[in-house]
């Protein structure tokens, strides 16, 4: 199952309908992307699976206020992956779907290890909007 | 000592293959070498690379693939420790050697810079500019010497390109030029001893100019990349580059650039640019330079701007050669092979270690391994690979042993056989294959489906039908193989049609195979489909075309039907629908109509052009008429006066680049199998471009 990574900034605040002391916060979203793999696959545990389903896709749910998935918050879940990752035989290597001509005009299909690439590329994500004012993810 | 030898990435991964089957996939570290800086056979540890293959399916190597399609791990190493065994290589532990030692840092940076440049990080944008990214409409990106050296061309070129155009200011080429200038005149006056130890400086100079002119060879070489050039004449650059102020640098004849000369001229190729363009035209300029990314604002033009990583971006990190697309998520490689090649030049050389003593070289400047421009056209590097058993280089290996040559038993079981014993004879009626005595391959069931590259096929037909038989190590070499695996599916689909009968140690001809090279030589494709209509899994493939389904054969193996029934007539693939069957062959008075309805269909008048791959699709997809076919039959209707035939040339749609068809072909009496686009106009008409046709009956 893939995922769909978002990341949100403070667009503009809006007056509510009435006396106009309440306001609406709108937030912007600013980056969207979504592995094309399923990117659990790699995760030789399900308890591992589990636990940082729980860390990425709970944590970071659309159903949170963006206060409590701040960009600032992903480093956490970082941390764990990367834990994961480094540890000897909790992931593995995978055929993706995706595949590739190769010079003998035949098709191969790519082979990845999903977490460490997800990995990478959330750290990328941080390490661009980790300054952003007020930026919020999500991962769905 | 093994000698070196030039090899493409492509060339080497053969030598590659050898040295992880030797030293195993585990425990190989990648190390860098600067022979002046460094020391000659001094290296420098990266890191553990830990190549990850799959499993060995249809016959290919799964480590050549492997190698190829980046199926690897960088665990890098750490920052710390690089930098402590860098500073004893370059003997600069002492405290007077701190601003050695800070350029050694810098040089040392190259190394996440160079993974950057081949893909295995990115450069981490301007959150206002990714936003914006991947550009909708035009644009053109101005790049600046630190988006070369860094990373953020070869990120516009792979990811933003063809929408981003780009421009490479003459300053940019004139500061690398500049720094590879200086690094020479180091390594030829030393860099090591006398009153200065200049190896960090040194180092630097070394990766930065090597670096960014790979980069750019790369644009201009490997890449289809639009590149915008400018004219700008020398005057500009004249006073950009001055004698550096120390005295040890005008003795060693070192030159350094007014960086803000150097900036604004940047700047000032932007704006010209940007002036030539339509107003929604967008220019940026890249660069991770703060100073010139606040002048372009202020000029009220947009930067692209990103940070520059160090190597403290990758320290301690698992790199590896498959990851994500930043903007559509989908999975690309990085061979092994262009890793090493990017620190083989950005270092001098560049190397895998395994703890057995197996070692794979590669170098690109060095006092045995001279330079010449076409090294660079075809990304030609030394390499060399150095087995701790038995020493051999890429070129020089007799290649692996061959599996299975010291069995007893008479005939060489096949790979993936099942014993269902399917075919016997289908297309050949009864006819036996001769050498009476010699079990007949036929009989054992050939149930499964090959993939192999049809062209190093022919090079197998031909031998075979020349010499009767080969040695298995003849097959190998007749093919380009280095491995006996690779070559199951080659002998197994021969032996399915009966063309070959398998000894222990050798594959031998029957006459069916003399009748199916026979056919091919003339390029006479009525035979060549009769022939190969033995082989039960592509007569399979060729039934179930025309049930409307490719489902015959699996997805791997595919292409390799779909050449065979191209090649033969028998059917062609159409891109995004399926692979369609081709058996029908009109007369001339019935294909005249049939070409009339099928352009009619496309036209939108009599005077309308049509696109020739259009109407020829129409044909396959309509009419079951193979484009070689309608090729012919439309030239005997124009000679026989029932179609007048008009043909434009024009730029082809590069929407319909993948649609494309295999043809067989003599090519100095010799025949190879090509790849013909059927939208760019080659294949109605020899010598003349026809991408639009138009048809008029002629009695009208």
């Amino acid at each position: 199952m893939s995922r769909r990574v978002s990341v949100f900034e403070p667009s503009q605040q809006a007056s509510l309908p009435g006396d106009g002391s309440q306001h609406l916060h709108l937030y912007e979203e600013i980056y969207s992307w979504a592995p094309e793999e399923d990117v659990w696959l790699s995760i030789c545990e399900s308890a591992d699976q589990r636990r940082l389903n729980s860390l990425l896709v709970e944590a970071f749910s659309p159903d949170r206020a963006p206060s409590e998935r701040g960009i600032a918050a992903l480093p956490g879940a970082l941390s764990a992956l990367r834990e994961t990752i480094l540890s000897p035989g909790k992931t593995d290597w995978a055929d993706c779907r995706e595949s590739v001509q190769n010079d003998e005009d035949q098709r191969t299909n790519y082979r990845a290890n999903s977490m460490i690439a997800l990995y990478n590329h959330l750290s990328w994500v941080h390490e661009v909007f980790k300054n952003v004012p007020g930026a919020s993810i999500t991962i769905r | 000592m093994t000698p070196h030898t030039l090899a493409t990435k492509t060339e080497s991964a053969r030598g590659l293959g050898q040295f992880f089957q030797s030293a195993g996939s585990k425990d190989v570290h990648v190390e860098v070498c600067e022979d002046r800086c460094f020391g000659e056979s001094r290296w420098l540890d990266l890191g553990r690379i830990v190549l990850k293959p799959g499993s060995s399916e249809d016959g290919e190597d799964p480590t050549t693939t492997a190698i190829a399609f980046g199926f690897f791990e960088w665990r890098c190493a750490d920052e710390e420790s690089l930098h402590s065994e860098a500073f004893e290589l370059l003997e600069l532990k002492g405290p007077a050697n701190e601003e050695q030692r800070a350029k050694a840092r810098r040089a040392l940076d190259s190394i996440a810079h160079a993974a950057c440049r081949v893909g295995l990080i990115h450069p981490v944008l301007d959150a206002a500019a990714l936003c914006d990214l991947p550009f909708r409409s035009p644009a053109t990106v101005v790049v600046d010497t630190s988006a070369i050296v860094h990373g953020g061309l070869d990120f516009v070129v792979r990811f933003l390109y063809p929408m981003a155009r780009i421009k490479v200011p003459a300053i940019a080429h004139m500061e690398l030029l500049n720094s590879a200038d200086n690094y020479f005149n180091m390594r030829r006056k030393g860099v090591k001893g006398g009153q200065r130890n200049w190896s960090g400086r040194a180092l630097f100079e070394h990766a930065l100019s090597q670096g960014g002119q790979r980069a750019l060879l790369r644009l201009e070489l490997q890449t289809d990349t639009e590149i915008e050039r400018g004219r700008l004449g020398a005057d500009p650059l004249r006073g950009v580059v001055e004698m550096g102020a120390d005295p040890e640098d005008k003795k060693l004849g070192l030159s350094i650039l007014q960086r803000s000369f150097a900036d604004r001229l940047i700047f000032e190729t932007a704006r010209q640019h940007a002036a030539q363009c339509m107003q929604n035209h967008a220019v940026l300029v890249m660069t991770c330079d703060q100073g010139l990314a606040r002048m372009t604002i202020a000029e009220g033009m947009q930067p692209l701007y990103f940070e520059s990583g160090g190597y403290d971006s990758i320290s301690g990190r698992v790199l590896t050669g498959t990851s994500f697309n930043p903007f559509t998520g989908r999975v690309y490689g990085v061979s092994l092979s262009s890793l090493l090649w990017e620190l083989a030049v950005t270092f001098g050389m560049s190397r895998l270690r395994a703890l057995s003593g197996d070692v794979f070289e590669v170098g690109a400047i060095g006092s045995s391994m001279p330079w010449k421009p076409y090294h660079a056209r075809e990304d030609l590097l030394w390499s060399r690979l150095v087995c701790s058993a038995a020493a051999a280089d890429v070129t020089a290996s007799p290649g692996p042993p061959i599996r299975g040559a010291e069995s007893q038993e008479p005939d060489i079981p096949k790979v993936g056989a099942t014993a269902r014993g399917e075919r016997q004879g289908k297309a050949g009626g009864s006819r036996a294959a001769p050498e009476p005595g010699v079990a007949q391959p036929a009989s054992r069931g050939y149930s499964g489906s090959y993939r192999f590259n049809p062209t190093r096929m022919l090079n197998l037909l031909a031998q075979l039908s020349q010499q009767g038989h080969l040695a298995i190590p003849e097959a190998l070499a007749a093919l380009d193989l280095a491995s006996a695996s690779q070559l199951d599916d080659y002998r197994n689909f021969l032996a399915s049609g009966g063309f070959l009968v398998q000894r222990t140690s050798e594959l031998r001809k029957t006459e069916w195979l003399d009748e199916l090279w026979n056919a091919i030589a003339v390029v006479d494709t009525q035979g060549i489909a009769a022939q190969l209509l033995r082989v039960p899994s592509f007569e399979r493939f060729i039934s179930f075309i025309k049930a409307g389904t490719n489902a015959a054969i699996p997805g791997r193996a595919l292409s390799t039907y779909i050449v065979l029934a191209e090649i033969s007539c028998l059917g062609m693939n159409i891109p995004g629908e399926r692979v369609f069957p081709t058996p029908a062959n009109p007369k001339p008075l019935e294909f005249r109509d049939i070409a009339l309805s099928a352009y009619r269909s496309l036209s939108l008048g009599a005077e309308d052009y049509v696109l020739t791959g259009l109407w020829l699709e129409a044909l396959v997809r309509g009419f079951g008429i193979h484009p070689i076919v309608a090729r012919q039959r439309l030239q005997e209707s124009v000679l026989e006066d029932l179609l007048e035939r008009y043909t434009e040339g024009s730029t082809p749609e590069t929407r319909y680049r993948a649609h494309a068809l295999h043809v067989l072909r003599l090519v100095g009496g010799k025949p190879v199998i090509e790849k013909v686009a059927l939208f760019e106009g080659d294949l109605l008409l020899p010598g003349k471009s026809s991408v639009s046709i138009r048809l008029v009956r002629k009695d009208e």
